[in-house]
């Protein structure tokens, strides 16, 4: 299995503030990627680089949220490998066990038995 | 309140794991595929002590795992961004509200400086600058 991507995710209900803050340090947004998760909550990234190759995404969704949510955005080149290899370790999908699969990627939220969390992605190549 | 783009340069721009369970922590991403890189310790501000274990992949990822003698019922995940100003970058983050955690002042080593800063919806930069010896 091997990691393409490994970087900080934030979690929103405040996208455009959040937004801003990584802008003014410089970032800008590539990408702009939305869909509706497994669970039925619809969902907006943008995936931030700085001009050093520094990355971030910024996501918001229509899950209330007290707080925002700080995770570790994975991607890799095998998503059932590294599901069998992190919930064998005691990680729980925090999607009630659902995966969301859009066709050009599968993804879920895993965290640890301490607290932490892995979203975990797989970009699928040859989609239609 | 201005609120410019900065001249910040960030040079260490990665996920940090704040826990009370390191070693299990540390094994995972080691299991992962990262190995320690450096282990510095020592107290903080607060007055908790803490090792802070950085962690690198073979596709040059990274992953700071910090161990705080303060007791946390669940870990933090915050980003660890190490800038060349850190009051620069501080300003900026305060400018958009972020406050430091718990109120306490930065960490200040003969290496580094060191501050969790917390935004207005609740996500964490940990704004770290090295401070290079002289002598």
């Amino acid at each position: 299995m091997k990691i393409t991507s490994f970087n900080p995710l934030i979690v929103t209900n405040n996208v455009e503030e959040v937004v801003s803050v990584f802008e003014a340090l410089g970032f800008v947004k590539k990408h702009n990627p939305t869909g509706t998760s497994a669970i039925g909550h619809e969902y907006v990234a943008y995936r931030m680089t700085d001009a050093n190759g520094f990355h971030v995404d910024v996501a918001t969704s229509t899950a209330p949220r007290e707080r925002d949510l700080t995770t570790i955005r994975m991607n890799v080149d095998d998503f059932d490998e590294a599901y069998e290899f992190l919930t064998a370790r005691g990680f729980s999908n925090a999607q009630s066990g659902t995966v969301t699969d859009t066709g050009s990627a599968k993804a879920c939220i895993l965290y640890s038995p301490s607290g932490f969390s892995i979203n975990l992605i797989q970009h699928i190549k040859d989609h239609n | 309140m201005e609120r410019g783009i900065t001249t910040v340069k960030i040079t260490t721009f990665n996920p940090q794991i704040i826990t009370n369970h390191l070693a299990e922590v540390v094994g995972l991403f080691e299991a992962l595929g990262f190995e320690k890189r450096h282990t510095p310790s020592g107290t903080g501000a607060s007055g908790n002590a803490y090792t802070d274990c950085r962690m690198k992949d073979a596709n040059g990822f990274y992953v700071d795992v910090a161990a705080t003698s303060a007791a946390i019922p669940r870990d933090i995940t915050s980003i660890r961004m190490n800038v060349d100003d850190f009051d620069a970058a501080y300003q900026l983050l305060t400018d958009h509200g972020f406050k430091p955690s718990n109120g306490t002042s930065a960490t200040e080593t003969d290496t580094s400086k060191g501050l969790l800063m917390v935004s207005p919806s609740g996500f964490g930069i940990v704004l770290v600058k090295h401070i290079r010896k002289e002598n």
